[in-house]
């Protein structure tokens, strides 16, 4: 979506017009204002967003299918709705909004053992639960081996001694 | 959703001494992430890394979630020195519902309304851990006046019973925070962190088991419709505060491979001080058996240098780069400038050569195992996009991808997973992305399985301004609603799309 930036003065008459009138007579006016790089069709074939911080209020302006006679309507009498729209235009800088990846990731959240729980130095504290075996049969107290690796089948589990 | 999140803590870049960087990392996952007190360390798992909060100052990690939860259950693999109390505490709106710590000095877990600080105690177990020793953690928590506790430690019931579980006039929880206690803190670790809620079927109670997170990158492209703005070759982040002077009238130079064909426009490095008058010229130089050889390009003169600023200069004539090609990147200097290094590595090489003679065009023989120097070259031109959004950790602009064409979509293939898992439980998507401007733009993290492409958990987020990740979840396999097989994993392709 193109954001439109419309300065002070444009701006103010606009927000006190409300939604801005385009019927076919001011495409033309807006054609011959326009860029030739920009195709009027670019800019009304969605909604151009107005965003103006103004006093805190970010404000929408919407041009579609709205007349020509509702935005004469709006202004002041002293102002012309064409001396508006081609001040819109030519104060307008058309900028794009990206979406800019920089990173992507997947994380894959699994288990790939029966034991319940991969623990170093299980050691609780007296009370504590037994370490948690799970289809494997502990390892007979004093025998741990002399690495000090797990007993086969442990699955890394180290039995609380007995 | 069932899966409201997940972290590896993976992707904050590698094992780290510099905690200014893992906590500006964390915080694009986190939503506070104490300044300067988190470092990354080796993974409490078999893969990955974890988050590391060390001693003495008081430290808070803070996630604040999507929504408001009646009931959320959370595991987290951790070990602590218990030189001081730490918790977890679930939190509406920065007011602590209840939390569970672990004691100081005992290893005695507590359930808590409210905080360990100022809070009321319910109930504490007899059972105990001891210093610098690996657990799971996991609690079960409705934040109610009568709500239900449950903690598990090591997969076995540690606490059961009912409580007041709120403080505040809300039966919900939206934020998820770590806490060490201020003076004496304890040393901690976290990894393999999940967080569920109970509205589907999937994913609604603690798991009890073994459970770890495998993080992946992207290896080659499925699809590309975003646009490549940049790439690197090289590394542009350093893990240390430390830094190194190549010295005056000085080549140096680092080997970095391009994993694909592009073409390099200029070479960056950090210098660590202010110098008006000292000149660079970028330079590059190819590779003969591991060794700088002959001058490929030499750039335009930069003059001046500022503290922490990126120093970039230009290539006079764009290097085109071969796919899987060694090449060594570098400056010549006049000046005695400390350059920021990557890590406490030595990969760096130099040699004597006067300034005012400009490159040689056959590099001289090196000197070797000098600082490996934060130097990079700023790419343009590849034809594929993977390599912009793989690289840990995340380098910003200079290696991204952007679109502003609603339906734009890419998709990467990711590595298999290193084991075969008995259960997979979920999978996360994660782009740290952004918007360039204030106007609207979304995004969908997808996933496509079979023929079913899918948006997970969340679609249409609206990206901050500044990088940030954005996550969606995958609990089943889209092609089939059931939970993932590795075949499934390995099988299905994922990537940003451009929601609107």
């Amino acid at each position: 979506m193109t954001a439109l930036v419309v300065d002070d003065t444009a701006r103010e008459v606009l927000l006190a017009g409300g939604p801005v009138a385009v019927d076919a007579f001011i495409r033309e006016v807006l054609q011959f204002s326009l860029p030739s790089t920009l195709l009027i069709n670019d800019v009304f074939s969605r909604e151009i967003l107005a965003n103006s911080n103004n006093a805190g209020q970010v404000t929408f302006l919407f041009i579609d299918a709205f007349t020509r006679e509702v935005l004469q309507w709006s202004l002041p009498a002293s102002i012309h709705p064409d001396d508006v729209l081609r001040e819109l235009v030519r104060t307008t800088a058309f900028t794009t909004t990206y979406l800019v990846v920089d990173d992507f990731t997947r994380e894959v959240l699994y288990r790939t053992c029966n034991h319940l729980v991969n623990v170093t130095n299980p050691s609780p504290g007296p009370g504590g639960p037994t370490p948690p075996i799970c289809g494997v049969i502990p390892k007979p107290a004093n025998s741990a081996p002399a690495s000090g690796g797990p007993a086969p089948g442990s699955c890394g589990i180290i039995p609380k001694p007995s | 959703m069932a899966t409201v999140f997940i972290d590896g803590f993976d992707k904050y870049g590698p094992v780290s001494v510099n905690a200014f960087n893992a906590s500006e990392l964390t915080q694009g996952e986190w939503t506070v992430a104490s300044s300067g007190g988190f470092l990354i360390k080796a993974g409490l798992s078999a893969t990955g890394y974890s988050l590391y909060l060390p001693s003495p100052n008081g430290l808070m990690l803070s996630k604040t979630l999507p929504n408001n939860y009646s009931r959320l259950i959370c595991g987290f693999r951790f070990s602590t020195d218990l030189s001081g109390t730490f918790e977890i505490t679930f939190t509406d709106s920065n007011t602590t519902q209840c939390s569970v710590s672990v004691n100081k000095t005992t290893g005695l877990f507590t359930v808590w309304t409210g905080d360990f600080f100022s809070g009321t105690k319910i109930v504490t177990s007899t059972t105990s851990i001891t210093a610098n020793t690996t657990h799971y953690l996991e609690v079960d928590m409705t934040f109610s006046a009568t709500g239900t506790y449950n903690v598990w430690l090591d997969g076995v019931s540690l606490l059961t019973g009912t409580g007041n579980l709120k403080t505040t006039s809300n039966t919900t929880a939206n934020q998820l925070q770590f806490l060490t206690s201020g003076t004496n803190a304890p040393v901690m670790q976290i990894d393999d962190l999940y967080l569920f809620d109970t509205t589907t079927s999937f994913n609604n109670a603690a798991l009890l088991t073994n459970p770890r997170i495998e993080t992946q990158y992207p290896v080659s492209d499925s699809q590309t419709q975003f646009t490549n703005v940049g790439t690197i070759i090289g590394q542009s982040y350093n893990v240390t505060l430390s830094g190194n002077d190549p010295g005056a009238n000085t080549l140096f130079l680092r080997r970095f491979q391009s994993s694909v064909a592009q073409t390099v426009n200029s070479i960056s490095c950090v210098p660590q001080t202010t110098n008006a008058t000292a000149n660079f010229k970028a330079v590059i130089y190819s590779d003969s058996a591991g060794n700088p050889n002959t001058l490929l390009s030499s750039g335009t003169q930069v003059t001046g240098t500022t503290a922490n600023a990126t120093l970039t200069g230009a290539l006079t004539t764009p290097q085109a780069l071969t796919a899987g090609t060694f090449y060594w990147i570098g400056f010549i200097g006049d000046t005695d400038i400390t350059l920021q290094n990557v890590d406490s590595t030595t990969t760096g090489q130099q040699a004597a050569n006067t300034y005012s003679s400009g490159a040689p065009a056959t590099a001289p023989t090196m000197s070797i195992n000098h600082a490996s120097w934060v130097l990079w070259g700023n790419c343009t031109g590849a034809a594929t996009n993977w390599e912009a959004v793989d690289i840990d950790p995340q380098p910003g602009d200079i290696s991204s991808i952007k679109s502003s064409t609603v339906g734009n979509e890419d998709l990467y293939n990711f590595p298999g997973l290193t084991t075969n898992p008995l259960n997979i439980y979920t999978m996360a998507v994660k782009a740290n992305c952004k918007r360039s401007d204030s106007g609207p733009r979304t995004i969908d993290l997808r996933t496509k399985s079979g023929a079913t492409d899918s948006g997970g958990s969340v679609t249409g987020q609206t990206p901050a301004t500044s990088y940030v990740w954005q996550d969606s979840y995958f609990d089943t396999d889209p092609a089939t609603g059931a939970a993932w097989t590795t075949t499934g994993v390995n099988s299905a392709i994922s990537g940003p799309k451009v929601s609107s």
